[in-house]
């Protein structure tokens, strides 16, 4: 018997393939792993300031290290089907090719927040943060700040993907895009730190939460054309 | 089962068409030869079939389906083999058969047995638990012929299906595409053997410089019969190979 060509189960088979090549190899785990801890050694020693100082730079150093950290694990999520061929293989496929978009950001959203859950901890550690907030709060700003950075990388990543250079290209183009990302990621995660009062942080939230759904509407609309340029 | 009405592309507009005009049609049953020398537009009409490529004019269509406007429909009607494997490395075997068998909806039992008769039928068995990176390059063709089969679509798109096969698998992939169109179905590969093409093919379409050329069984070939322009009634000669026949054709 075989079913009817089906949206979500195209995305699902996609999935849990490229999660079987990321359990088989690691790469992208590890390598957002080590480059985000490295980063957090190396700030712990740079910076040798007061406590309260360092409350002030902890959010913008955290989401350095993972929008970098990030930045490697996107340039691998097309990489691997360039090779050999797949990416034109995968567009056989008998379902609408922005299930591969969406395939491929659940599948570095999940990466990318298991390294975080692991990288989150030690980041504290490291630099004696305490928090006096909601866990659920700051679990709610990593997991929009990190779906907005991976719904754009990804989506960018298929656009330099058909370049030559696409590993020096990609990080050009994602970075100005995500400006508000980073800023919104920023500042949100300042005022939870520094107990500001949600609704003094809140704007940031919201810019989040509209970049998301733009982002999770656009691919629908342009991810066909872009796999074809 | 396969129509083409007036399918033109070219890569870049006002430039050489890769394919021009090209009306053809594959019928239900019928193992047919695509073939041309390399440029002749062969890869850009299978490309056009399979849907990869969007014609600049014409209709392309699959057991009655659009492959334009029904595109997910069409393509359930399809198993295509290109030319080279495009398989990831770092699966098993194995696990490129299942992700698949998920894509298109074969449900377990089925794709477990489809997946025992094939991999038995192309000597496979044995390897399907390593990883594909250590296959030689004729069982990554068999891996992936097996992946197109495995939704068991009526219509079999083939771009140089024997390339890299041993002996036997071409032999047994012969079988297959007989059997397949002993049930009415349809192949359509393009090949550069032309003795396989010769031995297999119910018809052949000759293409060259993105032309028709040639269209019709051997034996009318042959006779001159369904070449461009016409042809006339004896002018090819008894006993011509096809060999000898697209020679002459694609000289010019």
């Amino acid at each position: 018997m075989t079913l009817k060509p089906s949206f979500p189960r195209a995305v699902w088979a996609m999935l849990v393939k490229d999660l079987r090549l990321e359990f088989h190899t690691k790469e992208m785990f590890s390598a957002l792993l080590i480059f985000a801890l490295l980063v957090a050694v190396a700030f712990s020693f740079a910076f040798d300031v007061a406590p309260e100082g360092l409350r002030e730079v902890f959010p913008g150093m955290i989401w350095v290290a993972f929008f970098f950290a990030g930045m490697l694990a996107l340039n691998r999520s097309f990489a691997s089907e360039k090779q050999n061929g797949c990416l034109q293989a995968l567009m056989l496929g008998p379902f609408d090719r922005s299930a591969i978009y969406f395939a491929k950001v659940i599948g570095n959203l999940l990466v990318m927040l298991a390294s975080e859950v692991v990288l989150t901890p030690l980041f504290f550690i490291f630099f004696d943060m305490r928090l006096d907030g909601s866990i659920w709060l700051l679990a709610a700003i990593w997991l929009l700040a990190t779906f907005g950075f991976i719904a754009v990388g990804t989506l960018l990543s298929a656009l330099a993907a058909q370049a030559r250079a696409s590993e020096i290209l990609l990080p050009i183009i994602v970075f100005p895009v995500i400006t508000p990302v980073v800023m919104a990621a920023v500042k949100s995660t300042a005022g939870l730190l520094l107990g500001a009062r949600l609704v003094d942080y809140a704007i940031w939230l919201k810019l989040l939460v509209a970049y998301d759904l733009i982002f999770l509407a656009v691919p629908f609309i342009l991810f066909e054309y872009l796999l074809e340029v | 089962m396969i129509t083409f009405r007036g399918v033109s592309k070219s890569y870049h507009s006002g430039g050489t068409r890769a394919v021009d005009d090209l009306n053809l049609e594959v019928r239900p049953g019928e193992i047919f030869g695509f073939l041309g020398p390399n440029g002749a537009g062969k890869t850009t009409t299978i490309k056009m079939l399979v849907g990869l490529l969007r014609p600049d004019q014409g209709q392309i269509t699959v057991r009655g389906v659009d492959v334009a406007t029904s595109p997910l429909e069409a393509k359930m009607q399809i198993g295509f083999v290109p030319d080279t494997p495009e398989v990831y490395d770092r699966l098993s075997g194995l696990e490129y058969l299942n992700f698949i068998g998920d894509v298109y909806g074969v449900a377990p039992r089925e794709r477990r047995q489809r997946i025992e008769r094939l991999a038995e039928a192309f000597e496979l068995t044995g390897a399907l638990k390593d990883r594909i990176g250590g296959y030689s390059h004729g069982m990554q063709q068999k891996v992936v012929l097996i992946g197109a089969l495995l939704h068991e679509p009526p219509v079999w798109v083939l771009d140089e299906p024997m390339v890299g096969l041993d002996p036997r698998s071409a032999h047994d992939l012969k079988e297959l595409m007989a059997d397949h169109c002993a049930r009415g179905n349809t192949v359509f590969f393009s090949t550069h053997v032309l003795e396989v093409a010769e031995r297999l093919c119910d018809r052949v379409g000759i293409i060259n410089k993105g032309r028709l050329i040639a269209l019709g069984t051997l034996e009318e070939l042959r006779r001159g019969q369904g070449r461009d322009g016409g042809g006339r009634d004896g002018e090819g000669r008894d006993g011509d190979s096809l060999e000898r026949i697209f020679l002459e054709l694609t000289e010019s």
